[in-house]
């Protein structure tokens, strides 16, 4: 977690899709402070999204980001993936659903709550390599 | 005496073609009994398999074939049992899909905050493109149901 799910309308190329999965996981990572391997990015094609939208983003965050994060996080997942499919960034909608980051198990161990990654990592390191 | 039985969907985001049958069979079944387990006979599951097309599916930047299991417990539910069932769930998961313990993503929020995310997902579309969605939807998943015995779907339409 965070799980980002894009979803558009037509199939997009593997260039833009890794474009696009760049600027959320680079996004993530420097608003938030959060190590790029929880960033899990999925696309969703061929759904006729509601009117005014040619690019939704729908993500599960661990709870505890501020609104202030959020909006940032919005802004920039638009520019992005604007610019990866040539849109105005208007038309990108971006949805955050806040998940308590206890009810999560990644790594092999559950998650820890923002800003106490030091700790899970160096466990996860040693386990894992 | 009529008994009051709570209807819970696990969702799981998984590859294509990265389990056998054989392997989704079991682990539907190991679910069923875990959550019996843990919560008793007042709750029922329905497991349905969200398939991802190979190169849709990215972690760290790269491309990725860790699945997410998305298995709801009751609202209120305490975080002891919480925590218990989700390294169950981990438990069944190495097991049954012969994966390392650090190859999968498990959450079991709240039923009522995992059908948000539902909602917030089907509320993608508007409409007549909202109604088109959900037939297709449902018409995939009692097909595959009527063929392979699994509610199964694609993230793709």
């Amino acid at each position: 977690m965070p799980l980002y799910t894009v979803t558009t309308k037509q199939a997009l190329d593997a260039p833009s899709k890794q474009r696009i999965v760049n600027g959320i996981t680079d996004t993530h990572c420097a608003v938030t402070l959060a190590p790029a391997m929880f960033v899990q990015v999925i696309f969703s094609f061929g759904i006729e999204l509601r009117k005014g939208c040619k690019a939704h983003v729908l993500g599960s965050i661990r709870s505890g980001r501020s609104d202030d994060v959020k909006a940032r996080l919005k802004t920039a997942f638009a520019k992005h993936i604007a610019e990866a499919m040539s849109i105005n960034a208007d038309l990108v909608q971006t949805e955050l659903l806040d998940v308590p980051a206890n009810c999560v198990i990644e790594g092999g161990a559950i998650m820890p709550e923002p800003g106490e990654e030091a700790a899970w990592l160096e466990s996860y390191y040693q386990r894992y390599g | 005496m009529l008994t009051y039985v709570m209807s819970l969907k696990v969702v799981i985001y998984l590859e294509e073609n990265s389990l056998e049958d054989t392997q989704k069979n079991q682990l539907e079944a190991e679910f069923s009994r875990l959550y019996a387990e843990h919560f008793g006979k007042a709750i029922s599951i329905k497991t349905v398999w969200m398939l991802i097309p190979r190169g849709q599916a990215y972690v760290a930047r790269e491309s990725s074939s860790v699945p997410t299991v998305a298995a709801p417990v009751p609202d209120g539910t305490t975080n002891t049992l919480r925590q218990q069932f989700l390294h169950d769930m981990l438990a069944i998961w190495v097991k049954h899909a012969n994966v390392e313990r650090h190859k999968v993503v498990i959450s079991a929020t709240d039923v009522s905050l995992l059908d948000t995310f539902m909602k917030a997902s089907v509320n993608r579309t508007s409409g007549v493109g909202k109604i088109r969605y959900i037939a297709r939807v449902l018409l995939r998943v009692l097909r595959a149901k009527f063929k392979t015995g699994r509610f199964e779907n694609s993230v793709n339409v």
